[in-house]
């Protein structure tokens, strides 16, 4: 349904978004994951057709996106971060402007408003000038605003920001069953959202892509270089093997009160270490009770990718901030005329 | 839960599409403060006008040959050359600064609708509120009817005349709208441009005889008023403002294709 190649945005001489490639299938949720300023909302607005790409392309359907008749944007319902809307209209008179630009008319158009107000529960307040509305309204009213026509694709920025838990579970478990006969792509750095509806996920960081796959095979992506045994004995004897081991930077923590106690110790080590690993700890005669890689919790994830990438682009990115100071992007990571 | 729409939706044509863009942009001028404060104090100012110039008549005789409409229209009202310079800029400069720094042109952008309908659905907009604000001035001419002095012809091609000039004015005023990035900048830019052209084309009174002089009175807006208060109007002066409309228009229709394209 839709697949990123090669995706580049340059602002003057600083590179957003640098070659990105990606792909989500219909009946597929896609999170989209990175800390603030890494690229996503420009990414996104690349994706929804609303700015040019540096190069790369934005294929829908098997179509070129730039290359097309306007008419393939039907396909994509666009949710903008922080959603730009018309304050001086009704929430009815915005919901039928934007079904008027994907050419709906007439009864249908007030059906077709019926039905996303609905999902989106909104449909009470439709009366109401979006101006007067609260954050949480603005919101779910943009989320019905991307739904207005059905399109196959959906590109949410942020959806749940400003939302209340109520309505934050609401809307995932929408979404949720949305992605059963859509393509979903949810931009996000709310962790816990990308594993409520999420099945699969793309990890940027300073614009390039680092990592994607299940978010199974994200989480591992932390597992491989850490493993976890358990051991029991004295936390002393315990430390000092430590100490003058291949790892001494590993952690101890969880000690039992049985004795000797048993203590759970976290290795900085790959994966195809763990043999060495146990053996190191035979040979010095500790009884090892359980060895494995340590099971990662996706914030986990996110934070060893993000920050291990951080030390090595950084320097690179400073020397391009520092040239680019007089043509930086306006909002979060862009612009319009660049 | 019901997740899907019924029926697939029509096509949206260019005109469709920059019909449902000029519905909003009315829309937004008339449900905002703008184009009443504007109204407000353009008739204001021409009904001071038309009055000075109507008692004028009445103590000394008319300040026109042509009679009191023509004195209004022609370039012995300054006022109303002012007020046309400070109007179309006012008009214009929300047209796309303000969805730029709002930042809701992301979701024309992302429409299913080309450039060009975005582009001209804004821009007759725009001249569709400038006719309405001129609309009320007709008012002057039916009450000056009882005493015999209008000139249909005149009142017809005076009334033509500044829909050209505001058409052209219009136009370049939303080209600068898309270039700059605050409303401020935008009505500056515009107010900036047209004032140049109007002191440009004084050139006409100042300059010795020449090509320069002969292009000055070409481009000159109180000689256009002049004439168009007597019934007179110059072809050239209809290609003029017809090409700028038309140029203005082109370029920003580009600009706005340059943002969603690549670059």
């Amino acid at each position: 349904m839709l697949v990123a190649e090669g995706l580049t945005r340059r602002f003057g001489s600083l590179t957003v978004v640098d070659q990105l490639s990606f792909s989500v299938r219909k009946g597929e949720a896609l999170g989209f994951l990175g800390p603030n300023g890494a690229g996503k909302t420009t990414t996104m607005r690349m994706l929804a057709g609303a700015l040019g790409a540096s190069a790369g392309r934005v294929l829908i359907e098997g179509k070129d996106l730039l290359r097309s008749s306007p008419r393939l944007r039907r396909n994509i319902g666009y949710m903008a971060e922080l959603p730009p809307l018309y304050p001086e209209m009704t929430g009815r008179e915005y919901l039928r402007f934007r079904g008027e630009l994907k050419g709906l008319r007439g009864r249908e158009a007030v059906r077709e408003i019926s039905r996303v107000a609905s999902l989106t529960q909104v449909d009470g307040l439709l009366h109401r000038r979006i101006g007067k509305l609260s954050k949480g309204y603005r919101q779910r009213l943009a989320l019905s605003d991307a739904l207005v026509g059905d399109p196959g694709l959906l590109l949410l920025d942020e959806p749940t920001a400003g939302l209340d838990p109520n309505q934050i579970l609401e809307t995932r478990r929408l979404l949720r069953s949305l992605a059963e006969n859509h393509a979903l792509l949810v931009s996000t750095h709310i962790l816990s959202e990308v594993e409520a509806i999420c099945d699969r996920a793309v990890l940027i960081h300073q614009g390039r892509l680092v990592q994607s796959g299940t978010l199974k095979e994200l989480k591992s992506a932390r597992a491989n270089s850490c493993l976890e045994i358990h051991v029991r004995s004295d936390l002393h004897e315990l430390q000092d093997a430590l100490l003058h081991s291949p790892w001494p930077k590993a952690e101890v923590e969880g000690s039992s009160l049985e004795t000797p106690p048993l203590h759970r110790v976290s290795l900085p080590a790959e994966n195809n270490e763990l043999p060495v690993v146990v053996r190191y700890f035979v040979d010095k005669g500790f009884d090892i009770f359980h060895a494995s890689l340590k099971s990662s919790a996706l914030d986990e994830a996110f934070q060893f990718l993000t920050q291990s990438k951080h030390h090595s682009t950084s320097a690179e990115n400073n020397m391009n901030l520092n040239a680019d100071l007089g043509d930086q992007p306006s909002s979060e990571d862009g612009n319009h005329a660049g | 839960m019901q997740t899907s729409a019924t029926s697939p939706p029509r096509k949206t044509g260019i005109m469709r599409g920059s019909f449902v863009i000029f519905k909003r942009e009315l829309f937004s001028f008339w449900t905002t403060p703008l184009a009443w404060v504007l109204l407000t104090v353009f008739l204001g100012l021409q009904g001071g006008i038309f009055t000075s110039i109507v008692v004028h008549t009445i103590q000394q005789g008319s300040a026109s040959p042509f009679g009191p409409l023509s004195a209004y229209f022609g370039q012995q009202s300054i006022l109303l050359t002012i007020s046309l310079l400070l109007l179309c800029p006012a008009l214009t400069m929300r047209s796309f600064a303000e969805e730029r720094k709002t930042l809701s042109i992301d979701l024309l952008l992302a429409a299913p609708i080309r450039s060009s309908s975005i582009v001209l659905g804004k821009y007759l907009a725009a001249l569709a509120t400038y006719l309405l604000i001129w609309l009320p001035t007709v008012l002057y001419a039916l009450i000056l009817r009882p005493t015999g002095t209008i000139d249909l012809g005149a009142l017809l091609t005076s009334y033509f005349g500044l829909l050209l000039i505001g058409m052209s004015s219009l136009a370049l005023g939303t080209l600068l709208s898309a270039l700059a990035k605050s409303q401020l900048v935008a009505l500056l830019l515009t107010i900036g441009v047209q004032f140049g052209l109007f002191v440009l084309g004084l050139g006409e009174y100042l300059l010795p005889d020449g090509p320069f002089r002969d292009l000055c009175a070409h481009l000159s807006l109180a000689s256009m008023l002049e004439e168009i208060s007597r019934g007179l109007l110059d072809s050239r002066r209809v290609i003029f403002h017809l090409s700028l409309t038309l140029w203005a228009t082109y370029i920003t229709t580009e600009m706005v294709e340059s943002w969603r394209s690549s670059s």
